[in-house]
């Protein structure tokens, strides 16, 4: 029990990594805070907008998507790798204590963090002498994030216990995130197939937008609505009623009890699963390390494909780097089908014009512009080079060829992601002559983007990781590369919209921003060779 | 003591291990000699649980790596590649790897972090150690949780000259005390000095294995070494 207690602390201190710079320190307890701020303003809004039990609603929902979110990440990093193993393999610890350890700290880090956004809600219910709620808030808040997350780690353990047989890692990350996906989807389809209310956009067309009032009436009606269909789903309706109502009665306790049982069971046939296997996997995980397939090396007297291809060895080093450049180039065309379906079935409300002449392209430019900068994998690409950043320093590496060829990498990954997009638009019947003026202009701004995301990256890099998502989703440089990134594309669709609100042709106001992004790629590119 | 029967391990392309047996003595320091990709690593993993064989047994006191965790009570083992958790002191992880051998030898332990002069980086976090100072870290640890068997994959390297100095005596005294030393190296004249036998492992197979005296007679490990050729310079590219 000591050991399994001690090694626990061990995972869970391993979880984050302090960057050892002062500055990076301080944006991430920036942007944590951020982010608690945001949600206890989140938590107030709907606290003041509508009653207890809705508040009580949102804030079950809100804090499952966090907990869901944290598990699938952590899950990702510690939980189903094997990277303790070199560590503890040689040592007398059975691999039962080592599982319970890992699912331990899998369970009580997303907990700990679910609960310590809670405190603005807590403090609100205290202030308004609500016993009931808060006790529920206290006692079956944890219990239901113990079994959204001890549910999702009790079906990948599955995948995980035939780790071994998977011949490289790319494709089990593959079907772990395809797993975790279903989730999400299978909650948004079973909602869907539930929802018997009015369309959402009626509400759009019955509360009116003009005061302050209607807005607020807007929010009340949307939670609402949103509440009443999720309400329709049998099983989910008799456990937020039992979360939301304030009285303690028979069946909270028997749905406490049922899920603690669940839960229970989940947990041990996790550890079971996990452990089975053990041995088996971490002698693949150290195969899968130690037997890399080797890159071809091709020596050309052009110095761009010599460093292309060493920008390829880098990403083809850590599986979850080439998971990161698939997601990278999936994600646009994914959402980018929903966005089209979703217009398809005139979801969107009238007040948005999103199906207008001329507006319907520039929509959906954006959005896939945004979407490719969601996946930043060209804001770190010095910080995964990891150790082997130092090669960089003492070998007469030529600074603006390596710092191009990343670039020109992460925008390759982007265009590839444009296109698909492109052509799912051209497919739906949307294709205009303005649209290839509007794809120029998407794939000049994601250079752009490529062009600046690096930057900071370059002066200060991530490089002392063990882990490869603490170069990639956990290094702080993603968060600055966006402050680097985001403000040009910001101000050229304002821009673009700008022209387009003072009636500018719409075809001419395209051409004037390509123009203008093609202008400033000229002088980013021009003074990123003189600095760099 | 330990003993090591037809071990035969291949990754793939490559035969690394071909039928490598050897027998090591209680109180006997072993040094495991061998060319780089010799396959001494290998063993080492295997006998300590890290790796498995394709064929062959390994066994230390009578028990096998299917004795679970009494096999592993057996032995320490430090590999040349420390894996840590970083966050966590030096200290903390000694606590730990002494209570899964049933230590609580406190004194002694404090003891050890004093010869190897580890008391002001002890309790830092281990992600902060250089290389040698996971080395003495793991030394410590060793010496006090005073297995049978320490096994050791280039313990030296990365230890500092009064750390080397410290290790050579902790080695005779833990010797004195009954234990039993395995450990590989490239460092011909340490092993010359240090070691009772020596074992030479060329392409997967041991082609010689005695006491260290019989082996060098007048002349010396290392002139005996290049006579055998089986000194391989490491032409391989980064």
């Amino acid at each position: 029990m000591k050991e399994t207690l001690n090694l626990t602390k061990f995972f869970i201190s391993s979880f984050y990594k302090k960057p050892k710079q002062q500055m990076l320190q301080v944006v991430l307890l920036i942007a944590l805070f951020y982010m608690f701020f945001q949600l206890a303003v989140v938590d107030i809004s709907i606290y003041l907008i509508a009653d207890t039990h809705l508040f009580m609603f949102y804030n079950l929902a809100i804090s499952s998507i966090l907990i869901y979110a944290l598990t699938c990440y952590l899950s990702t990093i510690q939980f189903f790798s094997f990277k303790e193993f070199p560590a503890l393999a040689s040592h007398p610890i059975s691999y039962k204590k080592i599982s319970t350890a890992k699912l331990i700290s899998s369970i009580l880090v997303p907990l700990i963090l679910s609960l310590i956004i809670q405190v603005p809600a807590l403090i609100l219910l205290i202030i308004d002498l609500k016993m009931i709620e808060i006790a529920k808030l206290i006692i079956l808040m944890p219990i239901i994030n113990g079994f959204i997350i001890l549910s999702l780690l009790f079906v990948l353990s599955f995948v995980s216990t035939f780790y071994y047989k998977y011949k490289n890692k790319t494709s089990y990350l593959m079907t772990n995130f395809i797993l975790m996906s279903l989730f999400p989807i299978a909650s948004i389809a079973l909602y869907a197939s539930f929802s018997k209310n009015k369309n959402i956009v009626e509400l759009f067309e019955i509360t009116g937008l003009e005061s302050m009032a209607g807005l607020i009436n807007l929010i009340h009606s949307i939670l609402h609505y949103l509440f009443e269909n999720v309400m329709e789903i049998p099983l989910l309706r008799e456990i937020i009623e039992q979360f939301t109502s304030n009285d303690i009665s028979i069946p909270f306790i028997l749905i406490t009890i049922f899920l603690i049982l669940i839960s229970t069971l989940f947990y041990f046939v996790t550890i079971y699963n996990t452990s089975i296997n053990y041995y088996k996997n971490g002698i693949h995980e150290s195969a899968v390390q130690t037997n890399l397939q080797g890159s071809s090396v091709h020596i050309t007297e052009n110095q761009w494909t010599n460093y292309l291809q060493r920008e390829v060895w880098v990403i083809k080093s850590e599986a979850y780097f080439k998971m990161q450049v698939i997601l990278g180039i999936l994600l646009p065309p994914v959402i980018s089908l929903i966005f089209l379906i979703l217009i398809q079935y005139d979801v969107f409300p009238a007040t948005l014009n999103i199906t207008e002449e001329g507006v319907l392209d520039k929509y959906f430019s954006y959005l896939v512009l945004f979407l490719c900068c969601i996946n930043n994998i060209s804001g770190t690409p010095y910080s995964r080079e990891g150790k082997y950043h130092d090669l960089l320093k003492y070998n007469p590496f030529n600074s603006s060829y390596v710092y191009l060829s990343k670039v020109i990498i992460a925008s390759t990954m982007s265009l590839i992601a444009v296109l698909l997009s492109f052509i799912l638009f051209a497919v739906f019947g949307y294709w205009r002559l303005e649209t290839v003026v509007m794809l120029m202009i998407i794939a000049g701004l994601v250079f752009c983007y490529n062009l600046l995301t690096p930057l900071f990256d370059s002066k200060k890099p991530l490089t002392d990781w063990v882990n490869p998502s603490e170069a990639a989703k956990s290094n702080p440089n993603v968060l600055i590369s966006l402050l680097y990134g985001l403000p040009l594309l910001i101000i050229i669709a304002i821009l673009h919209v700008g022209f387009i609100w003072l009636n500018i042709h719409s075809l001419l106001v395209s051409f004037i921003i390509l123009l203008v992004v093609l202008v400033t790629i000229y002088i980013l590119v021009k003074k990123l060779r003189v600095t760099l | 003591m330990l003993s090591i029967s037809e071990l035969e391990k291949s990754y793939p392309n490559k035969k690394v291990l071909n039928g490598v047996n050897l027998h090591i003595q209680k109180g006997e320091i072993l040094g495991f000699v061998g060319g780089n990709g010799a396959g001494k690593t290998t063993t080492l993993n295997i006998i300590t649980g890290i790796l498995d064989c394709d064929k062959g047994a390994v066994s230390i006191n009578g028990l096998t790596n299917k004795s679970g965790l009494e096999y592993k009570k057996q032995f320490f083992y430090i590999p040349d590649t420390i894996h840590v958790f970083n966050n966590v002191p030096g200290y903390d992880w000694i606590l730990f790897l002494m209570s899964l051998f049933n230590i609580e030898d406190n004194e002694k332990l404090d003891e050890y972090i004093k010869v190897f002069d580890m008391e002001d980086s002890i309790k830092k976090s281990m992600g902060t150690y250089s290389y040698g100072m996971l080395h003495k870290m793991s030394l410590i640890a060793a010496f006090t949780i005073n297995p049978p068997i320490i096994i050791m994959d280039e313990p030296i390297n990365g230890l500092d000259p009064s750390a080397v100095v410290s290790f050579k005596e902790e080695i005779k005294k833990y010797v004195e005390r009954g234990g039993t030393i395995f450990f590989s190296t490239h460092l011909l004249d340490v092993a010359e000095k240090i070691c009772d036998t020596i074992a030479i492992l060329k392409d997967g197979k041991i082609i010689l294995h005695d006491k260290v005296k019989n082996i060098i007679g007048d002349s010396s490990l290392e002139s005996i070494f290049m006579e055998a050729q089986i000194y391989e310079r490491d032409t391989q590219p980064y």
